[in-house]
């Protein structure tokens, strides 16, 4: 008889540590683990971490109903140039597309600035003679010799993945689909991607860029993917593996070996997940997730209790400056990442105190890994400050060495500076909390959004330590941490839905549309994503959402707009025209006058199978009295003024349903601190969330 | 509990912070303090305090500058806006003074320091008011030409004047002559270049003056888009304003003030350092534009780099006098683009950019010459001359500087095309920009498709395609153009463009198709870029770089920008280097064996060491033959 279904299980290979959550379906009790990132192999770390996690939890693998994987696989193939050995196919007169990129310097006043070198080069590029224009005509029919040509060179170099990317193809993709079915021929098991089913939009850089990542990284991918599965079932799971995608929800294996490009950098979009879902739990429809981990730190919007998407990314960015990267067009979680982590490394450059984006990663760490690192880091800082227990460092498995810590901080920034231990601490503390506050504003306000009315659900390794000073600066009032936050982006795995993008580029101007093609376009998208649906295997309810991104006509970007259901017509426009000057003036503070002509470029599709919840209410004990839940008291670096105050030490796993705390506390768990300060009042909720209202003038 | 009764730190300054006496630099930086520090005596201020506060306050300032720009490029209807990034975003104290630039377009930015003057004579501060923005196009008082509209918000803090938000942006057409304002044959002075506006309110009080939006509109052959340009920079500087003001809500007025004073001294300081590093001394260059339309002479570009203690002059006193064309640098240029360079070479970016940085690096050249004309002298094609003016200094700071210069870069092409779209049934300016990349460094090969001297991004074919009667045939880097070197110069590019449109007219904007980029340190020029109208059909044209030409449907025009200059004695590349450049078909083998002395192996792309060494031997000992021969 086969054994009960009740375990789910969530794990997240981050770049130091992967995480691992299982929970149980019916009482949502949990268990966490971590094991040490295996780069060269990391299934290996998995099923090491997994074994580990099983044995403690006491649960087999044929009891895990569901497996959800997020991982950073794709991103480090294209960091760290280990993908494929990889053709690209181009239109004649453009091999150079991506040498030649945006042209953008990211950085005017550097003379020696660099961008990427392409991820293939030259030689590993081959045109093709054919044309289509920007209405999907053909100029230039396919020259099959041409193809059949650059397939056999690409044969005769040992090509391992293909890709294909013609000039306007999303206007018609006929010549890129003719060139897969001749490469199935020629190159007979090399995967081949096409611009126009990867990323059917135009800007020919971003589109050949994208076919070319997902190119290159699908070998790897793919092979990752069947190690983990046939792992897991010689294991003893008997369920279907599913992936998480860049945009939050998930997919199957299957599925996602089709477009790994869309499985990018999908760690950090489940604690977008996660704190949405948070969100929902404590009645916070609009809030910003705030992830701090080793080397950078995201900051996402929750708006409406959605997570803010974006329609393109963008990979292996030079010292965080955007445009330097490799841009990917596929939707995702609209996350805004910099430089700001623990390992973040302070400074002193010109007499000015700087902090990051540099990291000093896991190897050699912060000084007071005392793995042999030098630089002072925001860690080290923080030990310095008193925020960090030396002793309780990963639940005490690493000891972090203080005399280090401080002799790294007065060399690297107190000495240059000219000023005292601790108010070099003090400033690399604030510095980085300032950046972070950037980054926090870029998604809030640079997105029409004022922080003032946001809550911050705060979560990684080194979140909760910032949090309560990062989002009161901000002018935020509410603080939520939730238990497990260190591990939260693998929780978020569990939480995470079914979900399927789809898209179609037709540039059109909206006066006179052409309503009917326009219907039709996402009858086809309908149909496909059913398909799709169906293979996820997911029961549930669907949800469709249309969207299209409409412009002023003669504008270059354009805004998301909902668009209504049913057949189209001329009767939807007045909608969408509400819609787009609702968007545009919450952007940019004002809107052109009603009846001012719109385009559309891009039509959308969104497909959510919305999967049950798991129960998070029963997931922890502890006593509703926080004084039963005092470990010790310690000093802590509350402000200039104050200097160090002595403040309790909280037990997280101590801390019941309704237990208060009063800042300035340090609340620890396992995998992260939580830091209150002064006039901080924080209540434990029945999920185990710590709900923190900070304290106002 | 422990905690004092007062909560630290507070959100906001204006939750109104009591006046604190003791306020150490945690209390300033979160805010709570500042009202307090305001009080504090001028010296009280703690060294630590200024250098937090400092880089908390530059932090602020950039990200302010950069979320205006990025909501100028959002909201822009011309494509060399929202695409081509030709715009730029400063911040200034109440006085005028730059305190901080975005990272856009340097040409822009090293004119604005004196913007806000002009502004402030025209209007002083009692005659603004907020939600007001002055709007100028001046090429005199602004960037050198009258395309580059320049919009000034003043920043008022609780009814104080605390300083102004600057952008500029880069109008598709002004009026003028021809399509896109930028003509140099048969300009004579600047009149014929377009509507040109002095200091004027283009928005009272929140409220546009739709009387002077007419006149403009009125006077530029695409009304829409430059009105929506206007537009967009105006919601550009009520994002810098809003942003400001919250930043002097946080800190005090005071506090922020004294910051500025300070980071312009800091910078100041660090400037007057980084100079002292360059050994004192004068260093010449010279170099020439091809000229200023059919039928006219070189012009002559010359500096003399003085460099003295901490401060650097840059001395064009021997450049060609100014000209009777659309090319001449108004002084405001010439000045930006030497900031710009000196900057880049000795500092890149770890200075702030502002008044400070440039106050110890001067510019001089005579009046009525090249360099710093007399109005009316017409300027609309001065930006063919910025690349020239980096060259030229970074020639010159070789002689003491040579591991922090480049060789000469490429240039660019800058074609506008004009006429009716048959489809659309309406007129249309096209206007495009082909890049080429960076001279060769001391150490790496120049970086291919890189802008050496403005910065922008390229304007995508297809978007191009969707836009306007135009269909683009190639876009590549020209094998055999790099300059060779012991490091290259990158590629030339070449841009071909199929013309679909009507009634058809080129403006042509380039150079370099005389005078090739020279290379530094025994390195050698890169190659020259053309024009050439209908290539390989019995009605090829070579067109000239700086003319005005009739154009047909179905012409193809071909558009190919120089290579850039190599760096160090091609000799001594490292052959395994020039082999690679044979694979990826960046140079060929000819090329390899006579500008390299490398013997490369055309199946096998393998260079052959023996007959390398050989042949390498044999040409160094020529050299040095015709060597002894010269004497």
């Amino acid at each position: 008889m086969a054994p009960a279904m009740s375990w789910r299980l969530g794990f997240d290979i981050g770049g130091t540590f992967t995480d691992f959550v299982l929970q149980h379906v019916d009482t949502g009790e949990i268990a966490v683990g971590k094991h040490l990132t295996t780069p060269d192999d990391p299934s290996e770390g998995v099923f090491l971490g997994l074994a580990d996690l099983l044995v403690t939890a006491g649960v087999d693998l044929a009891e895990v109903q569901q497996a959800v994987h997020g991982t950073t696989l794709g991103a480090n193939l294209v960091i760290e140039r280990k993908g494929a050995t990889t053709f690209l196919l181009a239109t004649r007169g453009f091999r150079d597309i991506l040498e030649i990129q945006r042209q953008l310097r990211y950085n005017i006043n550097d003379l020696f600035v660099d961008k990427h070198p392409p991820l293939i080069p030259r030689n590993q590029i081959r045109e093709v003679t054919e044309r289509v224009l920007a209405d999907g005509s053909v100029a230039v029919p396919l020259d099959e010799r041409s193809v059949r040509e650059a397939l056999e060179a690409a044969r005769a170099a040992g090509a391992e993945a293909l890709a294909v990317a013609y000039l306007h193809a999303y206007a018609n993709p006929a010549h890129e689909e003719r060139t897969a079915v001749l490469a199935a021929e020629v190159l007979p098991g090399v995967p081949v991607t096409v611009s126009s089913g990867v990323s059917p939009q135009y800007r020919e850089y971003e589109r050949t860029s994208t076919a070319v990542i997902n190119a290159y990284i699908t070998p790897k991918f793919r092979a990752y993917l069947t190690a983990l599965e046939d792992g897991l079932r010689a294991r003893g799971f008997r369920r279907q593996l599913y992936l998480m995608h860049n945009t939050g929800g998930v997919a199957t294996a299957a599925m996602t070996a089709r477009f790994p490009v869309r499985s990018l950098d999908s760690g950090p979009a489940g604690g977008a997940i996660l704190a949405t879902h948070v969100g929902a739990l404590t009645g916070q429809q609009d809030l910003v997730a705030f992830d701090m981990g080793g080397t950078t730190a995201k900051a996402t919007l929750v708006e409406h209790g959605r997570p803010l998407a974006s329609e393109r990314l963008e990979v292996d960015m030079i010292a965080m400056r955007p445009g330097s990267g490799l841009p990917v067009n596929v939707p995702g979680v609209d996350l805004v990442e910099i430089g700001a982590g623990g390992g973040s490394i302070a400074r002193v450059e010109r007499g000015l105190l700087r902090v990051g984006p540099e990291s000093a990663g896991a190897d050699p760490g912060p000084a007071c890994y005392a793995r042999g690192g030098r630089d002072a880091t925001v860690t080290d800082a923080n030990l310095v400050l008193g925020y960090l227990d030396p002793e309780y460092f990963l639940g005490g498995t690493r000891r972090l060495d203080v005399d280090a810590a401080r002799a790294a901080v007065e060399r690297s920034v107190a000495k240059p500076l000219g000023t005292g231990l601790l108010e070099a601490a003090w400033g690399i503390h604030q510095l980085v909390t300032l950046n972070m506050e950037g980054a926090i504003r870029v998604v809030s306000i640079g997105r029409g959004k004022d922080p003032r009315g946001l809550a911050c659900v705060t979560f990684g390794g080194a979140g909760p330590i910032h949090g309560a000073r990062l989002a009161r600066s901000l002018g935020i009032r509410r603080l939520i941490v939730p238990f497990a936050a260190g591990v939260a982006s693998a929780i978020g795995l569990l939480i995470a839905d079914a979900r399927i993008d789809l898209g179609r580029t037709l540039v059109v101007g909206l006066d006179d549309a052409p309503w009917d093609r326009i219907s039709r376009l996402f009858e086809e998208m309908a149909s496909e994503g059913a398909a799709q649906l169906t293979e996820t295997g997911l029961g549930g309810s669907w949800t469709v959402a249309r969207s299209t991104e409409v412009r002023y006509a003669g504008q270059g970007h354009e805004l998301p707009v909902p668009v209504p259901a049913g057949p189209l017509g001329p009767w939807a426009l007045p909608a969408i025209q509400r819609a787009h000057a609702d968007v545009y003036a919450g952007h940019y503070g004002y809107a052109e006058p009603e009846g001012t002509p719109l385009e559309a470029a891009n039509w959308k599709m969104e497909i959510v199978c919305v999967s049950p919840k798991p129960d998070l209410t029963r997931r922890h004990g502890g006593s509703a009295d926080a004084r039963a839940a005092v470990k010790r008291e310690r000093p802590v670096y509350v402000s200039a003024d104050a200097g160090f105050v002595s403040c309790p030490v909280y037990d997280r796993y101590r801390l019941g349903t309704g237990a208060q705390i009063t800042g300035p506390a340090i609340v620890e768990e396992r995998e992260t601190t939580v830091v209150l300060l002064p006039g901080d009042r924080g209540v434990v909720d029945g999920y185990g969330n710590l709900i923190v209202d900070l304290a106002t003038q | 509990m422990n905690h004092r009764d007062e909560p630290d730190p507070p959100e906001f300054p204006h939750a109104k912070s009591k006046p604190r006496s003791s306020a150490g630099f945690a209390g300033a930086t979160e805010g709570g303090g500042s009202e307090g520090r305001a009080d504090a005596p001028e010296g009280a201020v703690e060294a630590p305090f200024d250098k937090i506060t400092r880089a908390v306050v530059w932090a602020a300032l950039r990200s302010i500058a950069e979320e205006a720009g990025t909501a100028l490029r959002k909201t822009a209807y011309s494509q060399a806006v929202r695409e081509g990034r030709d715009f730029s975003v400063a911040l200034f104290d109440p006085r005028g003074q730059m305190i901080a630039q975005g990272d856009f377009s340097p040409g822009h930015l090293g004119s604005m320091p004196s913007l806000v003057g002009h502004v402030l004579r025209e209007y002083p501060p009692d005659a603004l008011a907020p939600g007001d923005a002055i709007v100028l196009n001046d090429l005199y008082m602004g960037s050198g030409h009258l395309p580059d509209f320049f919009m000034t918000t003043p920043v008022f803090h609780r009814g104080r004047l605390v300083g102004f938000a600057v952008n500029c942006a880069h109008q598709v057409d002004v009026g003028g002559a021809a399509a896109g304002s930028q003509a140099v044959e048969g300009i004579t002075e600047f009149y014929q270049e377009g509507i040109r506006i002095l200091p004027t309110k283009l928005w009272r009080a929140g409220e546009v003056n739709r009387e002077v939006m007419r006149i403009i509109k009125g006077n530029v052959r695409l009304p829409e888009i430059v009105e929506g340009d206007l537009k967009a920079m105006r919601s550009s500087g009520r994002v810098a304003e809003v942003r400001l003001v919250e930043l002097f809500d946080r800190y005090g007025a005071d506090i922020v003030l004294a910051t500025w004073d300070e980071i312009l001294a800091h910078s100041e300081r660090e400037m007057r350092a980084a100079i002292r590093t360059v050994p004192a001394g004068r260093y010449e260059a010279e170099d020439f534009y091809d000229d200023c339309g059919r039928g006219t002479d070189p012009l002559r570009v010359f500096v003399t780099v003085i460099v003295d203690g901490d401060e650097i002059t840059v001395d064009f006193t021997g450049s060609s006098d100014q000209t009777a064309s659309g090319i001449n640098s108004p002084f405001n240029y010439t000045l930006a683009y030497t900031w710009h360079t000196v900057k880049s070479a000795l500092v890149q970016s770890s200075i702030p950019q502002n008044a400070g940085t440039m106050r110890p690096i001067r510019a001089y050249a005579p009046e009525g010459s090249l360099f710093n004309p007399r109005p009316p002298a017409a300027a609309g094609a001065r930006a063919v001359m910025q690349q020239r003016i980096v060259d030229v200094i970074l020639q010159a700071l070789a002689h003491a500087v040579p591991d922090r210069v480049i060789a000469s870069s490429s240039h660019w092409a800058n074609p506008i095309f004009e006429g009716r779209d048959p489809a659309r049934g309406r007129r249309f300016v096209y206007y495009d920009i082909i890049v080429g990349g960076m001279g060769a460094r001391p150490h790496t090969d120049g970086a291919e498709a890189v802008c050496g001297s403005f910065n922008l991004e390229n304007i995508p074919v297809e978007v191009n395609e969707s836009n306007y009667p135009i269909v683009v045939e190639r876009l590549e880097l020209i094998r055999d153009s790099s300059g060779p070197g012991r490091f290259r110069g990158s590629s030339g590019l070449r841009k071909d463009i199929r013309f679909l449109g009507e009634r058809g007219k080129l403006s042509n904007l380039s150079d370099r198709h005389r005078f090739a980029p020279p290379g530094l340190f025994g390195g050698e020029p890169g190659a020259l870029g053309r024009t050439v109208l209908n290539p390989g059909t019995p009605r090829e044209q070579v067109l000239h770089p700086k003319a005005i030409y009739p154009i047909e449907r179905g012409d193809l025009v071909s558009l190919s920008v120089s290579g850039s200059g190599g760096y160090g004695d091609p000799l001594d590349r490292d052959p395994e280097l020039v082999a690679r450049d044979v694979a990826l078909g960046h140079v060929s083998v000819e090329r390899a064996r006579e500008a390299y002395g490398v013997v490369v192996d055309a199946t096998t792309c393998r260079a052959d060491a023996e007959a390398t060494a050989a042949l390498r031997a044999r040409r160094r000992a020529t050299a040095a033959n015709d060597k002894e021969t010269c004497r």
